[in-house]
């Protein structure tokens, strides 16, 4: 066998040197790029979320509060709201933010712990956190979503992934497949994000460096608007516009799978949650978020995952009260009742729960 | 592990500089360096695969001796069909077995039998069609008497597994990468330089180009029903510029990555969308793969000598089974067909055109004609395929999407090519005073992280 001399690990060091005096050249943009990325924090993964969780306790309104971390937020808020009672809690995804005080015809206290990108994790994770911090309710509102059946792994749960570990062995679920390696949302993940990093330059570019605004009166604000029932108000213009979104830019994603049967894992961690939710003499009422008539007139496979997630509600949940629908489009085919493909308007949410609960 | 993944992005500086420092002394700690960077490169994705790799590696190591000691032809060629048979073997029953049982179940239920065979869960293992064709040329060369086997085990484990190039190629030949295991490698900077511009230009394809054009193309092909004529041609447009851009920015990627480690991997793609004719397009298209075909399929089966008839056959012969190589999938194989049909002509007439604008005409014809190959290879069913291309006639001819930011990265990009086809890749050798090579490159990274699509995508050919 060769051996290579010290000469020839010389003549490599003056070749590297010459190298990584060039690759110095662009050295900055990581150094920039990370420390944009580290002082901007548009995540907020750095801020202390007690802050915003008082405000919200104090009946206040709070401006622009995005891209944090959900999560660690609502554990934070529940852990704040030990002892209390609600008359309703909602548990769902982005689809069902704008349940509120409003959506009922008596003034209740409500408590909306939706989440962005909800997965089944989540809904286990906070139903097992309302019940350690001894939170009371009447009515336990559960949005559902197709995509906790056929949405691509998700792993912001990871934020709170004790508390769902701990869940799973206080129900006596048996569903270890669901705990997966996925990344945590993490300062190393935020730090190398380029989605972080163009949110950064856009907030440098509109010298807002504020991760929320304190709204003392919220009437007219322009920015998304977290309430104190826990929905929330999109930005103004999405507010007053309707559903213009390009189909393509929805599906680019490609968020979800294409089956045609639910994953067998989720069916058992969903079908687990319900005896265990249900096993309470409280009044569940499941909610399934309408999708707008758009979404229904190209044939993609999203469709299907709505109409296989539908069935599958319709013959195992037949037994509980059930509001909305996913495709309602006779009863509302206009596509401006909708912010976006999959979001309605808290217009029309306020319509389906005066319906439904009259 | 992806080339576009944090992973990655943390693994690569950190062997880069262990292999450069810290193994610098001895070939044997360079080359067990790189097998254990490798397998943890692989076993990122499924460590359990790793065992596949390494009974192709003992096999055809121990094999390749035999082959080359073995005296009487009768044990060389039982040696080397054995080699044959365990690559063979492990490819057929990862990748082809249920497509085999259940086009042999279909084909009885046609002749009326109801026969119950079952389907296994096979998982394809990431890239098992590169290395077994990579170690199968080796058997194949010793048996030739081509080459001699090596006796150094950790340099063939190292060429088998050699991380840049172990998923998706370029399918090396024993004959040139495996004596570079066996030298010193000295850093040098104009591989550094070379190795780091091919790395950018080919993750700028990856997820600038590709990877933004993959949401477009799934929801084109997903939908042809619902939409107008001229989504459709688009649809075909793009799949073809993601597919070239995916593994050619992978092919270039590997080659530049193994430029950093002191490697020169064989060059994969030349432009193959500026090709005249169809042959040209197949000696600049995967042109490891391209050339793998003729050198161990079309030649052995005699190649172009014969009656016309005779090449005809070999031809397509040759595309079919690399058609099925891609994957199992009757598409494939059709795909593999089609493009023996276009091929047809090239054997018998010689394109050559002096004019500028016959040459352009050419070029534009071959594209079309890639295009619409590439309809076959992308659709779920070759009756999809069909429907497809019938759509395009049939609906109307209206534009139903929007694809202003696609072609806005996708025109800059062709013209970009096209100004730099003689080069390596555009940017390798740009006439510029620094200050303004400098600036391309910078743009280059900025609209990287500006425009990319940074959702980790995986590379279309790591399921071939």
């Amino acid at each position: 066998m060769e051996r290579s001399t010290s000469k020839v690990l010389f003549t490599s060091s003056s070749n590297m040197k010459k190298f990584l005096q060039k690759i110095l050249l662009f050295i900055w943009i990581p150094i920039v790029f990370i420390g944009t990325n580290l002082i901007v924090d548009p995540s907020g993964l750095f801020i202390d979320l007690s802050e915003p969780v008082e405000h919200l306790k104090n009946n206040n309104h709070l401006g622009s509060f995005t891209n944090y971390d959900e999560r660690s937020f609502v554990k934070e808020f529940l852990k704040r709201s030990n002892g209390e009672k609600y008359d309703i809690v909602v548990l769902g995804s982005s689809r069902s933010f704008q349940i509120n005080t409003n959506s009922f015809k008596e003034k209740k206290r409500l408590l909306n712990l939706s989440l962005s990108q909800a997965r089944l994790q989540d809904l286990v994770t906070i139903y097992y956190l309302l019940k350690i911090n001894n939170i009371t309710y009447d009515t336990l509102i559960i949005s559902i979503d197709p995509d906790y059946f056929f949405g691509k792994p998700d792993y912001r749960w990871r934020s709170y992934e004790r508390d769902y570990l701990n869940a799973l062995n206080e129900f006596k679920i048996q569903n270890k497949l669901l705990v997966s390696n996925g990344v945590k949302p993490s300062a190393l993940k935020q730090m190398l994000s380029t989605d972080i990093f163009k949110l950064s330059i856009r907030k440098i570019l509109q010298n807002d460096l504020k991760h929320y605004e304190l709204l003392e009166d919220s009437s007219g604000y322009k920015g998304s608007i977290k309430c104190p029932d826990g929905s929330l108000l999109y930005p103004m213009n999405k507010r007053n516009s309707g559903d213009k979104e390009n189909i393509s830019q929805f599906l680019r994603n490609k968020n979800y799978f294409v089956s045609n049967d639910i994953i067998v894992q989720r069916k058992t961690l969903f079908e687990s949650m319900v005896e265990q939710i249900t096993s309470t003499d409280k009044e569940i009422i499941f909610y399934l978020s309408p999708f707008s008539p758009r979404l229904f007139t190209i044939n993609s496979l999203y469709k299907n995952n709505i109409e296989l997630t539908e069935t599958y509600l319709k013959v195992n949940l037949s037994s509980y009260t059930m509001i909305g629908g996913f495709n309602l489009n006779e009863e509302y085919p206009d596509s401006d009742m909708f912010y976006d493909l999959n979001h309605p308007k808290r217009s029309l949410v306020n319509e389906l729960f005066a319906k439904s609960l009259d | 592990m992806l080339f576009n993944s944090l992973e990655f992005y943390i693994f690569l500086p950190i062997v880069f500089l262990l292999y450069h420092t810290f193994f610098t002394k001895s070939i044997q700690s360079r080359n067990t360096f790189l097998i254990f960077a490798s397998y943890l490169f692989y076993g990122w994705w499924d460590w359990r695969f790793l065992i596949l790799i390494l009974i192709s590696s003992v096999s055809d190591y121990i094999l390749g001796l035999r082959i080359f000691t073995s005296v009487s032809k009768a044990k060389k060629k039982y040696y080397f069909i054995l080699s044959l048979l365990i690559n063979l073997g492990i490819l057929g029953f990862f990748k082809y077995y249920n497509f085999f049982i259940q086009s042999f179940s279909e084909l009885l239920e046609v002749v009326g039998l109801n026969p119950n065979i079952h389907t296994l869960s096979i998982i394809l293992p990431v890239g098992i069609s590169f290395y077994t064709f990579q170690t199968l040329s080796y058997s194949i060369d010793i048996y030739r008497g081509r080459m001699k086997p090596t006796k150094d085990f950790l340099s063939f484990l190292a060429f088998v597994s050699f991380f840049p190039q172990l998923v998706a190629g370029p399918i090396e030949r024993a004959s040139n990468l495996l004596p570079q295991f066996h030298k010193i490698r000295k850093f040098s900077y104009e591989y550094g330089r070379v190795g780091m511009k091919l790395i950018l230009w080919g993750f700028f394809k990856k997820v600038c180009i590709a990877d933004n054009l993959s949401g477009q193309v799934d929801i084109i092909f997903q939908s042809y029903e619902s939409l107008g004529a001229l989504d459709l041609m688009i649809g075909a447009l793009f799949f073809a510029f993601q597919i070239y851009c995916d593994f050619s920015g992978y092919s270039d990627m590997a080659i530049g990555l193994g430029k950093l480690f002191g490697f020169d991997l064989m060059t994969n793609f030349k432009y193959p969308y500026f090709s005249e004719n169809i042959g040209e397009f197949w000696r600049r298209w995967h042109i490891s793969l391209s050339s793998w075909f003729r050198d161990y399929v079309f030649i052995p089966l005699g190649g172009s000598i014969g009656t016309k008839l005779f090449r005809i056959r070999n031809l397509i012969i040759v595309f079919t089974v690399s058609g099925l190589w891609h994957g199992a999938n009757w598409t494939f194989i059709f795909w593999g067909f089609l493009n023996s049909i276009y091929y047809l002509p090239s054997l018998f007439i010689r394109f050559q055109s002096e004019s500028k604008i016959r040459r352009y005409v050419s070029i534009c014809a071959t594209f079309f004609f890639t295009c619409l190959a590439w309809i076959f290879f992308r659709s779920p069913t070759i009756s999809d395929a069909f429907q497809y291309i019938v759509h395009v006639f049939e609906n109307q001819l209206i534009l139903t999407g929007s694809y202003q930011f696609e072609f806005t990265l996708l025109l800059p990009f062709i013209l970009f090519e096209w100004l730099g086809k003689k080069q390596i890749v555009p940017i390798m050798n740009l006439k510029l005073p620094f200050i303004w090579r400098y600036s391309t490159y910078l743009l280059l990274i900025f609209i990287i992280i500006f425009f990319g699509a940074f959702n980790e995508q995986s590379f279309i050919y790591f399921q071939f």
